[in-house]
């Protein structure tokens, strides 16, 4: 059905947390960082002392997404730590919530524009990208035709894109209906693994027969699909030329996770304080999927998933992610993927030229080039998405992802 | 570079970083099948070149480069010094295979990216600086005592013969049978003569991985095509074909230079570009070129034209339809 892209990798599974159910991690505190999304930090409007409920705004600003407080209780201080700005917020437990503001009425008589303007204020970004959904929904307005919903999780360890599919297919569903509304589309699909039959069956029950708008379409798992220039070669055989956005070739593509925040804030009025999240790898004691509220420590969640022993946490891939030598920070909106594996030191070798990085770059690069001494074209440098397939494939342990982003100017072409 | 910490992905096969080993197993059925033919004195020259090419090789990288040589760079090396080993006749003189495996050494231990293989040029300097001696060929099974130092002009005479490629190249028709060729139950140089041992080492670097089968293929159809429609000589053109694709250094050529990724492009296209321009050069150096095989001097080009293939055959990026400087796809 589907082609398939260009490159990448065929990985396996790994892991416990497949298919495991989520389990919710209540933090003794929250640290929310201000700067979540692309276009700066938003305007902290509680100072410390104020009380807040569950749900009640803590910034705002008036072109970004919001941020609210995931928890009830008191603000402790407001602090600035390695140059970004936090709110800290201690929990009393009681989990009193701020009064809910749905769309009163039936959705479909709500216009395109109240919507958007209701998605930001419940603070809905990009579970993957962080870029603020009502600025990407106005973007695609009136030059998309199709809404992709990507329920798919190409990672080795990443499993929490399932579990949100599976818990909470009908929000999804519906929330996939609320944003066609919103970006004036007459086709939805949903992006899901061929072999993911638990959370197919979920949507499509959720779907029903015979929906004129909504597909299910089933790619072949690859490594990275999820990422959306791949996922759209696979799905439909069409590439974003560089420098453009999805949109611009007719498609807009949402995250379910998002897709679920787009509902909760337009039919419920509950703006986006959980995130989904998997704590997976062979170092965790008790790897898991968890909900957590944002901002929760990851060093709390470290140890609530049993400690990590004799390894390195990776945050955003097991393959692309960034190496944490300490496990601190708090949970943001858009990343989900902490995994702990074993590490070793890499003296990279000399490139012995074999090729297989242009093999399996998904972005049709020769990584190689970026190496000192090749020759490469400048625009294709900002292709590179980081992926890491280079990296995993080359026999001389080369971090081509590293020489793509720090290479010289002195070989362009 | 710098020592990097990286993640280990469970199931991530861990494949050796070098190929020599593997190239250097590829190559020993044929290195024994020479010594069968030849007797000691093809073992004596498949010492030497190794042996000086790996020694050389360290002494210039310690003192040009101040660098180690570990194992593995060793190994590379003594595959280069047995693929010049390879393309001599049993009958040179010992000087001659010492000279080609210093050379190769020398190129081998040139700074900076790899562009040559160090074997295939020393294959091609021996036949430029020694040319009368690495084209007098003696029968097979004609011991040569290995303790002489330089054969005599009347020991090699007693026992000279022509190889196919040689009569080829006057015209004529070997009388020997293909099958004799592709077994190498012939004359030829020591590593070349069994096309048939080569093969199963190229069979071998394939399975391992080690290979893409794009360059000897297109190598070995393009010699096939143009000598099938453009025989030479006498002979039917079946048998022309066969003849020039079994004798002379094309399989050594396959699974010595075709392996080595240093020179081979890239991407798929490219290799089949390398092995299609290898396979023309190697022909028409055969039909018009002094030299009876033009394989060493094909290899060495095309490695050259290797970094020029790479850009050219280098794959569309993604979306870049419309991007300044951009191809389309």
């Amino acid at each position: 059905m589907s082609a398939g892209f260009y490159g990448g990798l065929k990985l396996n599974r790994l892991g416990p947390t497949h298919g495991a159910a989520p389990v919710r991690f209540v933090p003794p505190a929250v640290a929310l960082c201000l700067d979540q999304q692309p276009g700066g930090e938003v305007i902290p409007c509680v100072k410390a002392g104020d009380a807040v409920t569950k749900g009640a705004p803590v910034a705002k600003s008036d072109r970004l997404a919001w941020l609210h407080s995931p928890v009830s209780g008191k603000v402790a201080k407001t602090a600035r730590l390695r140059g970004k700005q936090y709110i800290l917020i201690k929990n009393d437990g009681r989990g009193d919530e701020y009064p809910r503001d749905p769309f009163t009425g039936p959705l479909n008589t709500v216009s395109a524009a109240a919507i958007t303007e209701k998605i930001r204020r419940m603070g809905v970004v990009g579970s993957f990208s962080r870029f603020p959904a009502h600025i990407k929904i106005i973007a695609a307005a009136g030059k998309a035709f199709c809404l992709v919903v990507n329920c798919v999780q190409s990672d080795p360890y990443g499993s929490f894109v399932r579990e949100v599919v599976k818990a909470h297919a009908e929000e999804i569903t519906m929330g996939a209906r609320i944003l066609a509304k919103a970006i004036g589309v007459k086709k939805v699909v949903f992006a899901i693994e061929k072999n993911e039959r638990s959370a197919i069956n979920a949507l499509s029950a959720a779907i029903g027969q015979d929906d004129p708008l909504i597909t299910i379409i089933r790619p072949e798992p690859r490594y990275p699909l999820g990422e959306e220039r791949n996922l759209l070669s696979a799905l439909f055989g069409r590439e974003v030329p560089a420098g453009r956005a999805p949109h611009d070739i007719g498609y807009a593509v949402f995250s379910a996770e998002t897709v679920l925040w787009v509902y909760n804030a337009c039919a419920e009025g509950i703006p986006v304080t959980e995130k989904y999240l998997t704590f997976g790898g062979s170092c965790f004691g008790r790897p898991k999927n968890i909900i957590a509220p944002i901002g929760s420590s990851v060093k709390a969640i470290t140890e609530f998933c049993g400690g990590i022993s004799g390894g390195v946490l990776t945050v955003g891939g097991t393959l692309s992610g960034r190496l944490l030598s300490e496990p601190d920070g708090c949970i943001g909106k858009s990343e989900g993927l902490y995994i702990a594996l074993p590490s070793k030191t890499v003296q990279p070798g000399e490139c012995i030229h074999c090729g297989r990085c242009a093999e399996v770059c998904p972005m049709h690069l020769s990584p190689t080039e970026f190496l000192p001494g090749g020759f490469f074209i400048e625009s294709e440098r900002k292709l590179c998405d980081g992926c890491g397939c280079c990296d995993t494939v080359c026999p001389a342990g080369i971090s081509l992802t590293d020489a793509i982003r720090s290479c010289g100017t002195e070989n362009r072409i | 570079m710098n020592a990097v910490e990286r993640v280990i992905l469970p199931g991530a096969a861990e494949k050796s970083y070098y190929y020599g080993a593997d190239r250097l197993i590829a190559l020993l059925p044929a290195a024994v099948w020479g010594i069968w033919l030849y007797g000691a004195r093809a073992a004596v020259i498949m010492l030497i070149t190794p042996s000086v090419c790996c020694a050389v090789f360290a002494v210039i990288r310690r003192l040009l480069h101040k660098k180690k040589t570990g194992p593995a760079a060793l190994t590379d090396a003594a595959v280069a010094g047995l693929v010049a080993a390879f393309s001599l006749p049993a009958a040179v003189p010992y000087y001659v295979p010492v000279v080609g495996a210093t050379v190769a050494a020398a190129v081998m231990a040139l700074p900076g990216k790899k562009l040559i293989d160090g074997g295939f040029f020393s294959a091609a300097m021996m036949r430029m600086l020694f040319p009368a001696m690495t084209a007098r060929f003696t029968l097979p099974f004609s011991y040569i005592s290995a303790l002489t130092f330089a054969p005599t002009e009347r020991a090699i005479n007693s026992l000279r013969v022509y190889t196919p490629l040689q009569i080829l190249k006057d015209g004529k028709v070997s009388s020997g049978t293909l099958w004799d060729q592709f077994y190498g139950l012939i004359a030829g140089n020591i590593g070349e003569i069994s096309a048939l041992l080569l093969i199963l080492g190229l069979i071998f670097l394939i399975l391992r991985r080690r290979v893409r089968p794009h360059a000897p293929a297109a190598m070995i159809l393009t010699v096939a095509l143009l000598t099938v429609f453009l025989p030479q000589g006498d002979s039917e053109a079946e048998f022309f074909m066969l003849s020039s694709l079994f004798s002379g250094g094309i399989m050594l050529f396959c699974t010595a230079a075709a392996s080595d990724p240093a020179i081979t492009p890239i991407t798929d296209l490219g290799r089949t570009v390398f092995g299609v321009g290898a396979g023309v050069i190697t022909v028409l150096i055969r039909y018009y070129g002094s030299a009876s095989d033009g394989v060493y001097a094909a290899a060495v080009l095309m490695s050259l034209l290797t970094p020029l293939i790479d850009r050219l055959t280098r794959p569309a990026a993604y979306g870049r339809v419309g991007l300044k400087g951009g191809r389309q796809k």
